[in-house]
């Protein structure tokens, strides 16, 4: 294929879709704006890139709100093969911060002036005055479309470089599966600085031709949801499970969720309460990983279980002999973003461990069972698979207390129960040592005789890795390896989380 | 959300729609759209064929929402005139973006239906 046939990919596509075209339609709460609008105000933005020098592959920071201009410049970062940097609006420093680590040549933020090469859009979403790009210190990187961080929820998050070869992968499979159709209104309340948000919700919506509604809250409030859904006439919505979850303790929320017409779960695994409410709405299961851009798997609308993740979509999946789940195809991403080092290219055709233990139904329907990272291996070489002993236990607690199951030697393993109930703590902890341990035994089966501390506190929150009770070592050392095959953080595995 | 607002077409031109002419039109400083119930122009002011880029003459006869303007071609505009229309109560008001001479510019839209005249019009105004 010649240069200038790789290059470009997006031109036609979004030509064809925006110019001139009444949808797609956004709308925000100040502004609404029709696909021509925004495709004529991508053009001012391609030339203003243009007289600022920029080339295919320069790294250019989005650091503003959802907005029209938001919509403009990724158009136009499209069209001239730029590589586009999302991050969430933040201070100037931040700005500053940012153009730094990800060696962008220029940043949009809200904040003109408030460094150099920091620009922003006027009211109308379009560029202001030019301004001198910044020098870069690493090559331009023009196969990479998108730099995403993941969502590092509990560890330092990585940097995945999404190529247009890994975006088609994805919108590819996605949206004939999604079957998005023009009429659909789209609530959008995800970031579209991460991969949910931009790829699965924001990216299938406009090239379905769809009306993209906005929420002003960013999410953070799903009690005003409903309304705003009633406003505007709402069919589809994408969201992660606390969202629904909120949604679903009220009436009005519970209308929500089951007048969708369709939309996407995802971005933490989904408990047997929530999967039963959903099992009464047409909304879906997704689950994936920034560094497959990010659609790995799919649920059929309405079938939920416990901790489903769908089937596998748009690319190749095993389980290994210890239950991690892999992944290769099209969608893993082609580079990771090392702010020492760059663009550091991956092997291609790699399998990406998304270090998630899963477990596989008869028909090919995978649910989540665990997180590697908090799996661990006794010194005898016995696999504890942690997350799914905790569950079965809390299950048997009466689900009103977390458990979380650490080693501290690799030869023994400790059980400790936490709740923010009185009654529930109090009850446990009636049952003393041994009662728990006889609670336990159901659930450990063999590992009884390794057991080796009870431990009963009174807490809000639970993590297992800030209490400082397992530490794990990394496989790999440095993305840099051969065989780096992925986020080796501790961070949960559901990478579209907002 | 701005689906509701204050109209800012000024109570001179809302009390003569059923006699305002082409002339009455091209003396406002906002655009001013008179339309058929399928959106054929009947009137389109000189404000508005001024920042369109288009002539009056050119626009005159032709659709509105399918030919003059494509970009209203949807749900929210002409999906809510065509409702209001069937209604027979079309009063709606609402941010907009229009493109004019290739640029994107922020306008107030107010779709009307004047039950006196049985006329169908299409205000806008920069924001």
């Amino acid at each position: 294929m010649a240069d200038g046939e790789k290059r470009h990919v997006w031109r036609s596509r979004v030509r064809d879709r925006m110019r001139g075209r009444a949808t797609p339609l956004f709308i925000f709460e100040h502004a609404t704006i029709p696909a021509a609008s925004v495709w004529t105000g991508s053009r001012l933005w391609v030339e203003y890139f243009r007289t600022a020098s920029l080339k295919p592959g320069d790294r250019v920071l989005l650091a503003i709100p959802p907005s029209p201009a938001w919509l403009m410049i990724f158009v136009a970062c499209l069209w001239e093969d730029l590589t586009i940097v999302p991050v969430p609006p933040s201070s100037s420093s931040s700005t500053l911060e940012a153009m730094r680590r990800f060696d962008t040549r220029l940043a949009i933020a809200a904040a003109e002036g408030s460094g150099p090469a920091v620009v922003s859009p006027d009211r109308h979403g379009r560029p202001t005055q030019p301004i001198a790009p910044r020098e870069a210190t690493f090559a331009p990187s023009p196969e990479t479309r998108l730099i995403l961080s993941t969502s590092g929820t509990c560890g330092k998050p990585t940097y995945a470089a999404i190529s247009d070869r890994n975006l088609d992968a994805v919108l590819g499979s996605h949206i004939p599966e999604l079957g998005l159709e023009e009429q659909d209104i789209c609530l959008s309340t995800l970031p579209w600085t991460h991969a949910f948000g931009l790829i699965i919700d924001l990216l299938t919506a406009i090239f379905a031709g769809a009306t993209v509604v906005r929420d002003p809250a960013n999410g953070r409030d799903p009690s005003t949801l409903p309304a705003l859904a009633d406003d505007w006439g709402v069919t589809r919505a994408c969201m992660v499970p606390l969202q629904a979850a909120k949604l679903a303790e009220s009436e009005n929320g519970r209308r929500l969720l089951t007048s969708l017409r369709g939309g996407v779960i995802g971005g933490a695994p989904v408990d047997t309460p929530l999967a039963r409410i959903l099992a009464t709405t047409r909304l879906r299961v997704g689950y994936g990983q920034t560094e497959a851009s990010p659609g790995i798997a799919l649920g059929r609308p309405g079938q939920w279980s416990d901790r489903t993740i769908g089937l596998t979509i748009g690319c190749e999946t095993i389980i290994d002999c210890q239950s991690h789940l892999l992944c290769r195809g099209d969608n893993v991403c082609d580079a990771v973003w090392s702010e020492s080092v760059g663009l550091i290219p991956m092997r291609a055709g790699r399998w990406l461990d998304t270090g998630d233990l899963v477990s596989q139904g008869p028909d090919g329907t995978m649910a989540f069972t665990g997180r590697a990272d908090h799996a661990f291996k006794l010194s005898n070489g016995r696999l504890v698979n942690a997350p799914e002993l905790e569950r079965g236990l809390a299950d048997a607690l009466g689900g009103h207390a977390d458990v979380i199951i650490t080693t501290w030697d690799h030869r023994t393993i400790d059980i400790m129960v936490t709740s923010s109930d009185a009654q529930t703590l109090g009850a446990v902890a009636a049952f003393g040592d041994e009662g728990l341990r006889r609670m336990a035994e159901p659930i450990l089966g063999s590992l009884m005789r390794h057991l080796g501390r009870c431990t009963v506190r009174a807490d809000d929150d639970v993590e297992r890795d800030v209490k400082g009770q397992f530490v794990r070592p990394q496989r790999y050392a440095h993305p840099t390896q051969d065989n780096y095959i992925g986020c080796k953080g501790p961070s949960p595995s559901f990478l579209y989380a907002a | 959300m701005t689906k509701t607002a204050t109209t800012f077409v000024s109570w001179d031109v809302l009390s003569q729609l059923g006699s305002l002419t082409q002339a009455q039109a091209d003396a406002c400083d906002f655009g001013i759209v008179q339309v058929d119930n399928a959106g054929k122009i009947i009137i389109y002011n000189q404000w508005e064929a001024n920042l369109a880029g288009i002539t009056v003459q050119s626009a005159i006869g032709k659709s509105f929402f399918t030919q003059i303007a494509p970009c209203t071609n949807n749900g929210l505009f002409f999906g809510a005139f065509k409702k209001g229309i069937a209604a027979g109560s079309l009063d709606s008001t609402f941010a907009y973006t229009f493109t004019y001479k290739m640029k994107p510019t922020n306008v107030n839209i107010h779709l009307l239906h004047d039950a006196v005249s049985a006329t169908n019009w299409v205000f806008v105004k920069t924001a």
